[in-house]
């Protein structure tokens, strides 16, 4: 290798004259040629996985959507079942409408309890945190589960709501669309809790004494600065949560089973039943899906990033 | 400005209890003897609990579901650690794409990840599916966010680039530096994300039911089974797995601290101030970057 | 006619005297200072003027007004905050606008557009908080306060946070803007020279209590006691009996004297033409030089004590470490404390 410009060894930090510095350089640059493939050998494990698990599905997902359900033909058909099919686009909508009906009834719930919690003392709060952590975590069938227990045709409270004589409540049928909304609004609430409570930390109390000493209430502060200040926090939660309905599944077949018209059951019945089997559709509807969670994410990012600009 | 606490008592207070009830009613129902029209149980009894506890079935989906957690957070642990290492101290240009990779499956529901996992590993040239082995590289990369974002935080927090620089200045090489001065302080932050994945694996039932089903049953796909037939049975399975989750984190925390030298601290606040960077661990990867 | 009265205000905190018993009077139109070190209670007296905190004793009155019970916003008063406090998520303009839109006035956009020339931020109205610099959001800080009108402003430590020149321009920049308004205000600061630059009066705190008030040259040339001796300037503050050794006279009486810096004089050990009628002497040598840009500061050590003597930084006429000298204290300027 021809060598140009002056090298110097590496060892001892002295000048190498150029008819050396050829078999020197040469050693050097091996070393760390060495050293860099062994470490990108280290971390050939993770991208593997990264693409066998992660990627390369997803992009499988991506293909097979374009293909015809005899699975040779590329075309767009599945999308046009999708949006010509009055099934499958109640299914959309029923998914759309109990994500955001659950979302925002979370996030208000969310917005005042998260404001009691700061009113405690810092030894309360963290419990209070702790809870939320835990139940956060109470998903899926089991979550599903314990509803049936308390509002099921022989539930605790459907009982309870009879014995009181509060019919509208005892009729309440928990397996329908009304109950999704009501088991969602469960796991949500602490998850939504614990993205909104750091940014009560942002409200600086001074702000809150500057808007009283300049004619403001309690109820303009919050109006007119503590509320435009939390929004952006709020929003991304918002979208979190959403996103997070929309690609729940455990909860929903626990409760109301897997023929029920939400987006998430079809998906599953499309790839994995044996009646209805349409991997190809289904992973058109997996498209969709994902689509719709990256643009909730993308949102929340975004929304981020205007809390960190404002609030220096 | 003092009467109003009672308000936010109030609110607090029906908030817990709103979330407390079902894990109370789920407990109940473990213990109840007849239960069919009142509104609490007319008696009590262990025998869901004998019954679950003599049923062969349980304990092979135990053991099936133990076995995927700790070969998947074990894989985990061995892969993430030097991955993020390497790239935050050598490749730092690649650490966004780290980053991207390693939130992407917040944005993925299991069920869209099923989909494709089925598609290529269903008539591929691999064919895992229906095998545990699908499962434990759907788990990888469902607890990656979680393992990800606790090793790179801990990282951050001992300020392992520094820590790196100082070792090396002082005649170390980088793995060196690694093993003996980043290693052992970030220890209590991987475990963090351990025991939070081991968590949410037990909790796991999308990837499970849809990937494998019945040929590999996990706890929560014989939860499903016994949904339909026996509610008592399906408490009883609930609460159990629970006080295993919390068995398991107790004892871990438990050995760690006690291998920390004597502080301060009293077994009460060392679980809170864990739970509490599990609490901020899971924010902040759900609010993305944080520092 | 007093415009503002404190009257025994008293207040306690977890057991703590904070506010002790105090009282003062304030003219219209009058710049007070609060000075102290931190945890004198400056603060908490402003806060209570501004009806942040409850007192538990005593009385406030504005313009003949008692506002002891009224609270923040019905008091007519104006606050800057020493972290500026601007709400981030409006801009120069509303920020000004906020109070106000509360009041329902009318003209606002005129009245802050005045205040916006008044302060010197033509051009930013449209700018957001974390846009401008700590200098720039201070003087929004103080529009805003000012475009009310209000009775008494109130400022806590509003330049703490900004750098030394930035500093001294806004002191300045305030000074005028008050004087101009015509505005009673009372300023809170640790920083002496601070409060004498800018104050028509200075009231010293310590402990909950005001220990001296006056003139800022009052307060530097008589300071009533030791604290106060100590807290400003550089005062050589020594024990009586000290002092009386080193100039040797016996009939002196008191507890203790303090000399300021710049009036010692020091001469070369060898000189005799010394005015020993005006001056004591006291022998000594140099113990240690520093400058401070455009004053040179001695520590000369006697037999018995360390004195600060302070010259103006003049060309050639230095005196070196070790040198021996004579300190000559004017008689007149000792000023005696009794404590």
């Amino acid at each position: 290798m021809k060598v140009t410009g002056n090298w110097c060894n590496v060892r001892t930090m002295k000048p190498i004259p150029p008819l050396l510095a050829n078999i020197e350089e040469r050693e050097v640059l091996r070393k760390l040629k060495k050293q860099k493939f062994y470490l990108l050998a280290l971390l050939l494990p993770f991208i593997l996985f990264v693409i066998g698990f992660e990627i390369g599905p997803l992009v499988a997902m991506l293909k097979d959507s374009f293909y015809a359900s005899d699975g040779i033909q590329v075309t767009i058909q599945q999308y046009l079942t999708i949006f010509k099919s009055k099934f499958y686009l109640q299914a959309i909508q029923n998914s759309l409408v109990i994500s955001l009906i659950s979302a925002v009834i979370s996030v208000i719930i969310a917005v005042i309890a998260a404001y009691s919690f700061t009113k405690f003392s810092q030894k309360i709060q963290n419990r209070l945190l702790m809870i939320a952590n835990m139940t956060s975590n109470f998903e899926g069938i089991p979550l599903s589960f314990s509803y049936i227990i308390l509002l099921g045709n022989n539930g605790l409270f459907t009982l309870l709501f009879s014995k009181l004589g509060l019919d509208v409540f005892a009729d309440f049928n928990l397996y329908s669309w009304t109950g999704l909304i009501l088991v969602y609004i469960y796991f949500q609430i602490p998850l939504a809790v614990m993205l909104i409570y750091p940014s009560y930390q942002g409200i600086k109390k001074q702000w809150k004494e500057a808007s009283s000493l300049l004619g403001g209430t309690t109820l303009s502060f919050w109006r007119h600065i503590g509320i435009p200040v939390l929004l952006p926090s709020i929003a991304g939660t918002f979208s979190i949560l959403f996103a997070n309905a929309m690609g729940a599944y455990a909860t929903a077949y626990a409760l109301v089973g897997s023929n029920y018209n939400l987006l998430s059951l079809q998906i599953a019945s499309l790839v994995s039943s044996d009646v209805t089997l349409n991997p190809q559709l289904g992973s058109a509807m997996g498209v969709l899906l994902a689509a719709t969670m990256i643009g909730a994410m993308w949102f929340n990012e975004r929304m981020m990033r205007r809390i960190r600009r404002d609030l220096r | 400005m003092k009467s109003s606490l009672v308000f936010h008592k109030v609110i607090v207070g029906l908030l817990v209890i709103y979330l407390l009830i079902p894990l109370v009613g789920t407990f109940l129902f473990s213990m109840a003897g007849k239960w069919d029209h009142t509104i609490l149980p007319e008696s009590y009894t262990l025998k869901w609990y004998i019954e679950l506890f003599q049923d062969e079935r349980f304990y092979l989906a135990l053991q099936h579901t133990l076995f995927l957690i700790v070969v998947t957070v074990g894989l985990s642990v061995v892969i993430m650690l030097p991955t993020i290492f390497i790239i935050t101290v050598y490749f730092g240009k690649w650490e966004k794409w780290l980053q991207a990779a390693a939130m992407l499956p917040y944005g993925i529901p299991p069920i869209v990840g099923a989909v494709g996992l089925i598609k290529v590993y269903s008539d591929g040239p691999i064919q895992i599916a229906g095998t545990p082995w699908i499962l434990v590289g759907a788990y990888f990369i469902t607890i990656l966010p979680f393992m990800y974002q606790g090793i790179r935080n801990s990282l951050r927090t001992v300020n392992a680039v520094q820590l790196v620089d100082a070792a090396e200045l002082l005649g170390a090489t980088k793995f060196q530096a690694f093993r003996t001065v980043v290693f052992p302080n970030i220890i209590s932050g991987i475990l963090v994300s351990t025991l939070l994945s081991v968590a949410l694996l037990f909790s796991e039932f999308a990837f499970a039911n849809l990937l494998v089903g019945g040929r590999f049953e996990t706890i929560q796909i014989y939860l499903a089974d016994k949904l339909n037939s026996s509610g008592h049975l399906t408490s009883a399975i609930v609460i159990t797995y629970y006080s295993i989750i919390l068995l398991l984190t107790g004892t871990v925390l438990k050995l760690t601290f006690r291998k920390e030298k004597a502080s301060v601290f009293s077994n009460k606040k060392r679980s809170l101030s864990f739970l509490k960077k599990s609490y901020r661990q899971k924010n902040t990867a759900l609010e993305g970057e944080n520092s | 006619m007093s415009y503002v009265t404190i009257d025994q205000v008293t207040k306690g905190y977890n057991h703590q005297v904070v506010l002790e018993n105090i009282s003062l009077t304030l003219k219209k139109g009058e710049f007070a200072t609060l000075l102290g070190q931190s945890g004198c209670g400056k603060s908490t007296l402003l806060r209570s003027i501004a009806g942040l905190e409850d007192v538990d004793k005593g009385s406030i009155f504005i313009d003949g007004k008692d506002i002891t019970q009224l609270s923040p916003r019905n008091r007519e008063v104006g606050m800057v905050f020493q972290s500026y406090a601007l709400f981030p998520n409006m801009n120069v303009f509303e920020n000004i606008a906020y109070g106000l839109k509360m009041k329902k006035a009318k003209n606002i956009k005129s009245r802050v557009t005045n205040m916006i020339e008044l302060v010197d931020l033509i051009g930013k109205e449209q700018s957001y908080p974390h846009q401008l610099s700590g200098g720039q959001q201070q003087r929004v800080a103080l529009a805003r306060a000012l475009v009310m009108e209000p009775k008494v402003l109130l400022l806590d430590e509003p330049l703490s946070a900004l750098d030394a020149k930035i500093r001294k321009n806004l002191q300045k920049e305030l000074k005028r803007i008050q004087k101009e308004l015509d505005i009673t205000t009372i300023f809170v600061t640790h920083d002496q020279e601070e409060a004498m630059t800018m104050s028509d009066r200075i009231f010293v705190m310590n402990k909950g209590k005001i220990v001296q008030s006056g003139s800022p040259t009052e307060i530097y040339t008589l300071p009533a006691n030791t604290f106060v001796a100590k807290f400003i300037g550089n005062y050589n503050v020594l024990n009586m009996d000290v002092f009386r050794k080193l100039v040797q006279r016996t009939e002196l009486d008191g507890n203790e004297v303090a000399i300021r810096p710049e009036v010692l004089q020091l001469v070369s050990a060898g000189e005799d033409h010394l005015d020993l009628q005006a001056n004591w002497g006291i022998k000594g040598f140099i113990k240690d030089v520093s400058m401070t840009g455009n004053v040179l500061r001695y520590e000369v050590e006697t037999e018995a004590s360390a004195f600060i003597v302070d010259d103006l930084h003049h060309q050639g006429k230095m005196f070196e470490q070790g040198a021996q000298v004579h300190i000559l204290v004017p008689k007149k300027e000792c000023i005696i404390l009794a404590n």
